[in-house]
């Protein structure tokens, strides 16, 4: 007797049908869900940290010696490309104009003696001889001036016996390391300039998942309600050792300025696209080891086994139902109980 | 005798002084709707928050068991293990002090404490009773501005200490939810600052916390020092330091969202006419008087509804008294009824307003020193007790009847004129019959004094309060009424001109029954015989139901069902009942409150109030009500529900442990093979006629979340089971990190997370001796599988539980059905067996116990009788009313259609005393006709003559006095009809029988005497 009522609990179980009236059906809150074919992207959502993208990071270094006679930004400051930062009163300067009036005057002098002894030569005054020193003089003057004028520019923008410093990027001043007054050399930094035009976003992913992602995966990264598109650009090949996690780098575009260094945010991978009945998870409920939905019929419901072929955080990818149908997703609970019975 | 009516004046004195003290002893009396069936019992609760059934069976509720089967006294000790709590229900024997009881459990408690894991804290259940829930009310909010978490927190800090302040007062179960501080913790953030669980919780208790610092001198005088830590508000608790990281601080604002919520976990909640409220039940502590103690709390209520906010109302629902009153008033109505009935009957019978009136007067006396008696001894008004007045009201009058109606006697013939002699005469004449009379009554009311448990607790005080009664009436009728009748009565005609028509028609048929004998010798012996075959065809029950004016729907939801869903069922059941005008209210309690109690979400029960039964016109009956119900509900998918009342259901659990009329027990060691077979069981319940509401419990079938470290990986990771497990009782177990202050009350810290879904709880971050952090899936498996709801224990063996009501059928000839079906379909394997359990278990019991009995009681009368007359024929003769009452008894239940239950069968016992007496006032005065030298055939003929009144007086008054309880269709008259209706009919045909056949068997039978005459 049992055995065959064992023979026939499958046809039992799947072939039922549960009378539900509307009104029970309401009260109850079982709330109906129509399911469509779907594509569906799946995702990786990662936890992220947003750091600066260093192809616009810029380290601002006086080129010379001296002290800071004019500061015109602050920490903190929003900078375009050429800027003034500040002005530096360089006594290498002073002495190098100084050195540069000098050459000025010796070229002057050498190029009149030049121009004399070139008069005197043509006259045939005075040998070639004589002529020819005079214009090795003067080209060494030309090219001593010359030089030092080089040696000049080479400090930047100069303004009187100062350097006038300029932004490298656009940007802001994220650092300030000095003030009016302060002493510079090339060694000091001075200025720490960001441009926060690109960024790089740090996902940290499991190990299992990063071998899904591949150089140039698109994603978003998820901050508050901001969604900044990015592409991966790099992927770690070591585990991060405290979050024992794999690092995967996005490049993102923040010329909207939504998203700043250090952010805790969401990343969100798109690693390609599934078709299939999505249904909400508490739709599928098992029955006696089988995966079942429940659809409606006019007296109430038909179960339905289904094959699910993927289970996400609160999806369901299943197969087995047609385009249309109306399957239960909320007080399922009820249903499944009365199967069971 | 003469000094009693020497000292009238004292004696007179002395009743005024009776009256006075019975009057106050009555207006003082406890009163109770009936008595508590409650066996001594003391609960063990334990809660075991994350535990699931089988780990609080195994390391709970086992060791509890253990040590509590072994103390003094204990009978049986049940448990169910449920999935965060363990309840253990020790019972002792019957006559054990409870606080005796309470004691000894709680020495031992040490000692299984010592036996559980720590952490868990085995407590006792309060005191109280079966009955206990007196009174439920509920707070309601009317102004939409207060939340059902407000109302709790005013519930639990303003009403309860003001209701739990009155005296008796055991325990408040409260429902909704409980306001508390949620930190919803964000793993990922967490992981990427590097802070754990321990972190948050160290740093939450570390910066929350308060002292005392004594007291201090100081020029601005004596000062009390102290340091105030308490975290206040939100703010506060959102800029606690969880860790400095680099001279920052990490908030715990930027790692949780923070947010005032309710305390996590709760199973359970309270609907009131279709919406959620703050629901509460008042536990009496065990022994309290019900009514007492709900008028007190009605007054409590009214003076907390004073401090309560605006908007917020308390609302009563529901309390135990009301029972107790429209009992009570149907017993005290019938009593009234009774004593008119009766009066007017005797005063027809004596036609002389003086002797009537000193009759009728002798009742209300009676009953008052029976009140004096009942005061002093502790018994207390109730539906049994006063039931048993009420029953008695005839036959308290008996003892005066024959006492005054003597004096009245020898006063007429009376030839002196000294009154004092002649009423002292007439008294001493009748002392002796009176009082044996009254003695045989008694004893034969004896036996249920052996009665056990709940039958015992109901009839022993019918029992007691009747022979109160009788004790009481004979000494009015020797005391007081000589003293009485001197007074007032004076001599007379003795008989009118009804009567002696009456009586001369009786002589004719008697004359005629003579000349029948044999063959209404015959007829009889048929007619008995018939009887008996009747009485086999009566169906049996216990005690037939109480109309309690409520129906209580239980409904047996999916164990895996969620709060929310359970309260859409509820308001659905509510719903469907609120449709009939009949209903006054419906509310619900889903699950359990949250003091112990061993139900789940998917346990709810419905109480619906009905309006009393004079104005119901959708349905005439609650039976039919019910079965409206049960259609209504038919086609509702995947619930099962089950109708009873509200105290009768209580009364089913204290029997069995189980909340139905019949339970049937699957004993066994595997779980799994236990549940089949209940499965199988139940099959077979639904195919007896009569099952109704057969529901097998759901013990198995609960989803859970099984979180198993990987032993491999910890040790990879140097972790221990004890930090993983540390992670999962915080994160998920809702563990209290400490106290959020606001005025004077306390609202507890949660710690929680943001998301409770799987994928969250496989990252969640564990530290590692390192620092480093990794998520609790790289050590973990996290499974969901399918487990026991529900684990119940009996004296240590687990069983499965298949319970079922009855319906249109009786229980008796049901369960025998039922029991020669499972033993011929289910085939047990070794070790496993089956039980029956619920009313119908005290209904065999009790039976049992009166098939001993009632023998007992039939040969104590025939001892009597041996005694009395010293003669075994003549005593054989008398018992003859035994049989005679029997047809009558019999043929009332059959045609009236009730069972054979233990009222009615007590309804036999006292009709066999009674139809005695009949018997004995006939054959005593045949036999001193007979002493008085006259022949056989007119001894038998004046003996009946002369007794006819005295036999139809007992006769008429004992059945008038019932006839208003069996026609009563109050509540609680129901209990007592079995009873009033055997009694009637056996004094029917026992009264019929003696005047007419006893005369002729006495002459057939009984010569012997006339024989001796002869030789003397």
């Amino acid at each position: 007797m049992r055995i065959i009522l064992l023979l026939f609990l499958p046809f039992l179980v799947f072939s039922q049908s549960i009378k539900v009236d509307e009104k029970t059906q309401q009260k109850l809150g079982i709330k109906l869900y129509t399911v469509k074919q779907e594509e569906v992207k799946e995702k990786l959502t990662l936890p992220a940290t947003v750091s600066e993208y260093a192809g616009l990071v810029a380290e601002v270094y006086s080129p010379v010696s001296g002290v800071i006679k004019k500061l015109y930004v602050k920490e903190g400051d929003r900078v375009k490309k050429g800027s003034p930062l500040a002005l530096i009163y360089s006594p290498q300067v002073a002495d190098l104009l100084t050195q540069i009036r000098n050459a000025e005057v010796r070229l002057k002098t050498a190029e009149e003696t030049l121009k004399r002894e070139e008069m005197l030569y043509k006259e045939e005054v005075i040998p070639y001889a004589r002529y020819f020193s005079a214009k090795v003089e003067y080209e060494k003057a030309k090219g001593e001036y010359r030089a030092l004028l080089l040696s000049l520019r080479s400090f930047g923008e100069v303004v009187g016996d100062s350097v006038l410093i300029r932004s490298p990027i656009n940007g802001y001043v994220v650092e300030q390391k000095v003030f009016l007054g302060s002493g510079v050399d090339v060694s000091k930094e001075m200025f720490k300039i960001h441009g926060h035009e690109k960024l790089w976003v740090y996902a940290y992913a499991l190990p299992e998942d990063a071998t899904k992602v591949k150089k140039g995966t698109k994603g978003y990264v998820l901050w508050q309600n901001v969604r900044v598109p990015g592409y991966v650009d790099y992927i770690s090949h070591e585990v991060d050792k405290n979050t024992k996690r794999v690092p995967i780098r996005l490049l993102v575009d923040n010329r909207q300025d939504l998203l700043r260094p250090g952010l805790m945010a969401t990343v969100e991978l798109e690693l390609g696209k599934v078709s299939g009945f999505w249904l909400p998870a508490e739709a599928v409920s098992n029955v006696k080891g089988k995966d079942v939905v429940f659809v409606k019929t006019p007296e109430g419901f038909s179960v339905v086994e289904v094959k699910v072929l993927r289970r996400e955080k609160d999806k369901v990818l299943v197969e087995g139902l047609k385009t249309g149908e109306q399957v239960a997703v909320s007080g399922v609970i009820f249903l499944k109980a009365q199967v069971e019975k | 005798m003469t000094k009693i009516l020497k000292f009238r004046l004292l004696v007179l004195f002395s009743l005024m002084l009776m009256v006075g003290v019975g009057i106050w002893s009555f207006l003082k009396l406890p009163i109770d709707t009936f008595p508590d069936p409650t066996p001594v019992q003391v609960v063990i609760y334990t809660e075991t928050p994350g535990l699931s059934a089988e780990e609080t069976e195994v390391l709970v509720t086992k060791p509890i068991e253990s040590v509590m089967s072994g103390l003094e006294g204990v009978e049986l000790v049940r448990s169910v293990s449920l999935p965060g709590l363990s309840y253990v229900t020790v019972f002792f024997k019957e006559g054990t002090d409870v606080y005796f009881a309470r004691n000894l459990v709680s020495q031992k408690l040490q000692e299984a404490q010592a036996q559980i894991p720590p952490g868990y804290i085995p407590r006792m259940g309060p005191n109280t009773s079966g009955l206990g829930n007196v009174l439920f009310y509920a707070l309601v909010d009317e102004s939409g501005n207060h939340s059902l978490e407000d109302l709790k927190t005013l519930q639990m800090w303003k009403v309860k200490p003001l209701i739990k302040s009155v005296d008796g007062v055991e325990e408040i179960s409260q429902w909704g939810p409980e306001r508390a501080y949620l930190i919803k913790l964000d793993p990922t953030a967490m992981s990427l600052y590097g802070i754990t669980f321990q972190d948050v919780i160290k740093s939450l208790e570390e910066y929350n916390q308060i002292a005392g610092g004594g007291f201090l001198m100081s020029p601005q005088g004596d000062l009390v020092v102290r340091g105030l830590g308490r975290i206040k508000s939100l703010e506060e608790l959102k800029n606690v330091p969880i860790k400095k990281a680099e001279g920052v601080s990490v908030l715990l604002g930027q790692i949780a969202q923070i947010e005032p919520g309710e305390l996590p976990n709760r199973r359970g909640a309270f609907t009131l006419n279709r919406k959620e409220v703050q629901g509460n039940i008042v536990l009496k502590r065990i022994n309290t008087n019900t009514m007492e103690l709900v008028s007190v709390l009605k007054e409590k209520i009214k003076e907390a509804q004073k401090i309560l906010p605006e908007g917020v109302k308390i609302e009563i629902l529901y309390d135990q008294s009301y029972l107790t009153e429209r009992a009570l008033s149907t017993v005290e109505r019938a009593l009234l009824e009774g004593i008119v009935l009766v009066s007017i009957a005797i005063m027809l019978y004596l036609w002389n307003i003086r002797t009537a009136l000193l009759v009728v007067l002798s009742i209300p006396f009676t009953m008052l020193l029976t009140f004096i008696l009942m005061k002093q001894t502790g018994l207390s008004g109730n539906l049994m007790s006063l039931g048993g007045l009420a029953i008695g009201i005839g036959l308290f009058a008996d003892a005066t009847v024959v006492v005054v109606e003597n004096i009245y006697k020898h006063l007429s013939e009376a030839k002196t004129h000294n009154k004092l002699s002649v009423i002292a005469d007439a008294v001493s004449e009748v002392i002796k019959p009176v009082s044996f009379a009254i003695a045989v009554i008694i004893v034969v009311f004896l036996p249920i004094f052996t009665f056990e448990s709940v039958e015992g607790k109901y009839y022993k005080p019918l029992a007691l309060t009747i022979i109160f009664a009788l004790l009481s009436s004979l000494v009015v009728a020797l005391f007081f009424m000589p003293m009485l009748s001197y007074y007032f009565l004076k001599g007379g005609k003795e008989e009118t001109y009804i009567f002696a028509k009456l009586r001369e028609k009786y002589l004719a048929l008697l004359e005629k029954a003579l000349k029948i004998r044999p063959i209404l010798i015959v007829l009889a012996v048929v007619s008995f015989v018939f009887s008996l075959f009747l009485l086999s065809r009566v169906g049996t029950e216990f005690a037939p139901e109480l109309e309690e004016g409520a129906v209580l729907v239980k409904s047996f939801l999916d164990p895996n069902v969620s709060l929310e869903e359970a309260k859409r069922v509820a308001k659905l059941v509510e719903e469907t009942a609120l449709q009939y005008p009949e209903v006054v209210r419906t509310f619900s309690n889903i699950g359990r409150a949250e003091v112990g109690e061993p139900e789940d979400v998917s346990y709810i029960e419905t109480f619906v109030i009905l309006k009393p039964a004079s104005e119901w016109k959708t349905f005439k009956s609650r039976e039919e009500f019910v079965n409206i119900l049960r259609e209504k509900l038919k086609d509702v998918p995947g619930v099962e529900f089950s109708f009873t009342q509200p105290i009768q259901m209580r009364i089913d659990e204290l029997i069995s442990g189980v909340k139905a009329t019949v339970a049937i027990k699957i004993f066994g060691d595997d779980l799994q093979k236990i549940n089949e077979l209940a499965q199988q069981v139940e099959e077979i319940v639904k195919s007896v006629k009569g099952a109704v509401d057969v529901e097998t419990e759901a013990q198995s079938g609960k989803a859970q979340l099984r979180i198993i470290p990987k032993m491999e990986e910890l040790k990879r990771y140097d972790l221990t089971t004890a930090e993983l497990m540390e992670l999962v009782a915080y994160a998920l177990g809702g563990k209290e990190v400490g106290y959020l202050q606001k005025d004077q009350i306390l609202f507890p810290i949660v710690v929680s997370l943001r998301d409770k879904d799987l994928e969250t709880l496989k990252n969640l971050p564990l530290l590692l001796k390192d620092g480093s952090l990794i998520s609790l899936s790289q050590v973990a498996d996290l499974e969901v599988a399918e487990g026991f709801q529900k684990v119940r224990r009996e004296n240590g063996i687990r069983f499965a539980l298949v319970q079922c009501d009855v319906s249109g059928r009786d229980l008796g000839s049901f369960v025998k059905e039922l029991k020669e079906k499972l033993s011929e379909e289910v085939k047990l394997p070794p070790g496993y067996f089956i039980t029956f359990g619920g009313q119908f278990e005290n209904q065999e019991r009790a039976m049992k116990r009166l098939a001993v009995v009632v023998p007992i009681a039939i040969a104590l009368i025939f001892l009597l009788l041996y005694i009395n007359y010293n003669s075994v024929r003549d005593a054989l003769i008398v018992m003859l009313n035994v049989p005679f009452a029997t047809i009558g008894g019999v043929f009332a239940l059959y045609f009236s259609g009730y069972n054979l239950s233990v009222p009615s069968a007590i309804g036999f016992i006292a009709v066999f005393g009674i139809a005695t007496l009949n018997g004995v006032v006939l054959v005593s005065y045949i036999k001193s006709l007979l002493e008085d030298g006259l022949p056989i055939r007119t001894a038998v003929v004046q003996g009946a003559s002369r007794r006819l009144r005295p036999i139809l007086i007992t006769a008429t008054a004992t059945s008038l006095g019932l006839v208003p309880m069996l026609l009563s269709k109050g509540i609680g008259s129901e209990v007592q009809k079995p009873l009033a209706l055997v009694v009637i009919g056996g004094i029917f045909t026992s009264t019929l029988l003696t005047l007419l056949i006893l005369p002729s068997v006495y002459e057939k039978f009984g010569v012997k005497m006339g024989k001796n005459e002869d030789r003397r």
